[in-house]
């Protein structure tokens, strides 16, 4: 099927004639290998109305789902204006997950290196040896924590020398010039053991050779492997954890992404309205707020204000002529679900052309209607499409409303 | 007789649609004629209107997002977290009063965001398990990082609002922990904010869109209403002002105290609250916390202290109490309502139009 032979002469809405608006490419929809469409093509022009006839329920609704991203296509497309339904992957999506990558990695991170530990090292200790909270002495404090330095602090007035994370006491002093000395001491004697033997030592540690006896004293053999394997422990920790935290954020966040791209909400915003078989309207909502609803989304996409700043004048008035020009007025504050159905459905329309679309697509509006309710709502739509909308109905049987098309469609069931 | 009955249902009418300031007068006014109030009872009145805060917050999630939420109590907990972690004397920071609460609102509201973000595709009970299981997680860090949040002990002393703050001479932390009603009227206005504060979001389009969601997700998503950002704004909201509850909640004890207070036994009274009070009512909601909660911890106090009294007076035994068989009055009091008025007490127009089609 290509472009319709008997196109509906429009005041001027076709952009150009080569692009219809709605082109449907080879789609194909499968539920539960079961194949519902299989390599459909159909292109409908800019103004035109569309009658899809099929006796059959699946495939009609498969269809409609479809071009409204309510179910996903196993192959093929659907474009509109000769774009394809899809968000595409913006800078703001790109912050967004980049955003949520980093902080999940931070979280796993904060988890790895031991966030309680490093509150004790970072904020507790500094209280504790009186050392004012100034940016440097924090800074000082958190690389030492990284580092696994040994630290100097405080139980029932004794001054104790403990790892980094103050999981070890390594030794006990009564004041505390003596346990810095011993600290810084022993502190030494673990650097030289990090830089191993392949490392001239500096100055520093060639004092400490001078009194190798003493430090023979300090620190066992095995204590000093431990001590000296911590900083590169913590570190390794920490950085693993933040990469595997990262990747994770990262990927989540783009599956939830790619999983929201073919959504209603795009196609919505892309301008397709749907109604479906039986209506699907807000029923503890009145007839005024279901279509306010859909009006002030509208109005906030458009005028790209943040919603508390909606020109509020402007929907309720919107609102009371899509109200008039459907016959609800009568109707305006009841609860939805206590109308008719005939009055659901030219509520749903309402709601559908709220939204300012460029396409509607109208699920099988003759169920449930008797003849005249079908001819009423047949005629309320024909005036209504007057007006460079395109129209999409589907039926299984000849009706009213594929008499308002002007193009018919078979969906033959094999 | 027909006049003074319409009279009386004009009047009945004229207090539904505007009970608020009414309701809000009296209670400012109560510590002045009810002295009670200014005395013992007055913290527990208090820790009802907080309560009642956090309610509300959990109402935006439950009554009219419809996304059931059993880890309200986590959010509280963690509000109250933030507060004394930036105040408390122990802590390096020691920020003032309101900008701590700011910033702890402002965090809590993230971690709410945090938490549904990962939770998007998930209804009904499969969400309440994540939030019960989130509600959990938070409980047992709380319990473990001791350093951070003081573990059982919890963090203290909190010091007062407005401390270090003089007013003519007379410092205003002082006057907070001196007397009661300080806090009684702090409770009160945030209160008020906060009922003012969830009318509006209820009445503007993102209310009518958590609405729209509840009601039918479908039809929500096709007429383009981003189901993601509407969700995320409901936890985040719920968050934001369980959070603040929260705040107020441990400044006016001075400490965190049991973490295990923010556990599931709190999220789901609660939540109970607001069930019975009617669900998406503001004046339900609140009705339902005074009502729970005031039962709890204002009521059984004072008819325990008045029955002892009687009881040595005339009899031998040992003395019968109410508060024993609190537990088991409020079962029989939550079955009872939900048997008679499954709606709640005083059901939103829309919840109750909802619970008719149900049942139908």
């Amino acid at each position: 099927m290509t472009h319709g032979e008997n196109t509906k002469a429009s005041d001027g809405t076709v952009l150009s004639a080569d692009i219809p608006l709605l082109s449907i490419d080879r789609l194909t929809v499968q539920s539960g290998g079961i194949s519902l469409i299989d390599e459909l093509e159909l292109d409908v022009p800019a103004g035109s109305n569309v009658a899809i006839i099929d006796s059959g329920r699946g495939p009609k609704a498969a269809l409609l789902d479809a071009i409204c991203g309510l179910r996903p296509a196993s192959s093929g497309s659907v474009r509109l204006d000769g774009r394809r339904l899809k968000q595409g992957f913006s800078a703001k999506t790109f912050w967004g997950v980049l955003f949520t990558g980093i902080l999940v990695g931070l979280l796993c991170a904060a988890a790895a290196v031991d966030i309680d530990r490093l509150w004790l090292a970072v904020v507790k200790r500094g209280l504790v040896v009186d050392e004012p909270f100034t940016p440097a002495n924090v800074g000082r404090r958190l690389r030492s924590y990284f580092r696994a330095e040994l630290a100097v602090d405080r139980l029932a007035g004794n001054w104790r020398i403990v790892t980094a994370d103050g999981r070890e006491v390594l030794a006990v002093r009564r004041n505390l010039s003596e346990a810095r000395e011993l600290r810084n001491q022993m502190q030494a004697a673990v650097t030289a053991r990090r830089t191993g033997p392949g490392v001239i030592p500096d100055i520093t540690d060639l004092v400490g050779d001078a009194n190798e006896p003493q430090r023979e004293l300090l620190l066992d053999e095995t204590t000093l492997d431990q001590l000296a394997a911590g900083k590169s422990r913590i570190r390794f920790r920490g950085w693993s954890a933040f990469i595997c935290g990262l990747l994770l954020g990262l990927g989540m966040s783009l599956a939830i992404w790619q999983r929201g791209r073919r959504s209603p909400e795009v196609a919505a915003r892309a301008g397709v309205a749907r109604t479906f078989r039986s209506p699907r309207i807000f029923p503890a909502m009145t007839v005024f707020e279901n279509i306010l609803v859909a009006v002030e989304q509208c109005d906030y996409r458009k005028s790209s204000s943040l919603w508390p700043l909606i020109n509020k004048a402007r929907c309720v008035g919107r609102t009371e002529e899509l109200i008039r020009s459907l016959g609800l007025a009568d109707q305006s504050f009841v609860f939805a679900q206590d109308l008719t159905r005939y009055e659901q459905r030219c509520l749903e329309v309402a709601r559908g052309l709220a939204m300012d679309p460029r396409i509607l697509l109208v699920d099988e509006p003759a169920e449930g209607m008797n003849a005249q309710q079908q001819h009423a709502l047949a005629s309320l739509l024909k005036e209504i499409c007057e007006e460079s909308l395109t129209l999409i109905v589907t039926s299984s049987d000849c009706d009213p409303f594929t008499m308002i098309c002007d193009r018919t469609v078979y969906l033959s069931t094999q | 007789m027909k006049i003074q009955r319409a009279s009386v249902s004009y009047f009945a009418k004229c207090f539904k649609e505007n009970w608020d300031l009414p309701v809000f007068t009296i209670l400012a006014l109560a510590p002045w004629f009810y002295p009670a109030l200014a005395g013992g009872l007055g913290g527990q009145m208090t820790s009802v209107l907080i309560t009642c805060i956090a309610a509300l917050g959990l109402n935006v999630m439950v009554g009219f997002t419809g996304f059931l939420h059993l880890g309200i109590a986590s959010f509280f907990g963690l509000g109250g977290l933030f507060l004394a972690i930036l105040t408390v004397p122990m802590n390096p920071l020691e920020i003032g009063f309101l900008p701590a609460v700011l910033v702890s609102v402002g965090l809590t509201a993230a971690i709410g965001t945090l938490l549904g973000s990962p939770t998007l595709r998930l209804r009904g009970e499969y969400l309440a398990i994540v939030t019960l299981g989130f509600g959990e997680v938070v409980r047992v860090l709380f319990l473990n990082l001791e350093n951070v949040t003081g573990g059982t002990q919890g963090l203290g002393p909190i010091p007062p609002p407005g401390s270090g703050i003089f007013v003519s001479g007379i410092d205003l932390g002082r006057e907070f922990v001196v007397d009661s009603r300080w806090f009684y009227y702090l409770a009160l206005i945030v209160l008020f904010v906060v009922v003012l504060l969830v009318r509006v979001l209820e009445k503007s389009p993102l209310g009518r869109a958590w609405i729209a969601v509840r009601e039918e997700p479908l039809a929500a998503a096709t007429i383009g209403i981003s189901t993601t950002k509407v969700r995320l704004s409901a936890f985040t909201i719920a968050a934001a002002i369980a959070g603040l509850a929260g705040c107020l909640s441990v400044a006016s004890i001075g400490t965190t105290g049991d973490p295990n207070a923010f556990g599931f036994n709190r999220s789901v009274a609660i939540l109970c609250a607001v069930i019975i009070g009617g669900l998406g009512s503001i004046p339900g909601t609140l009705v339902g916390v005074t009502i729970l909660f005031g039962f709890d911890i204002v009521v059984i106090p004072s008819v325990d202290s008045w029955m002892q009294r009687i009881q040595e007076q005339f009899f031998d035994a040992s003395p019968f109490t109410l508060g024993s068989w609190r537990l088991a009055l409020v079962g029989i009091a939550l079955i009872v309502v939900m048997r008679f008025r499954p709606v709640g007490l005083i059901p939103s127009r829309r919840f109750a139009a909802e619970f008719q089609e149900l049942q139908q």
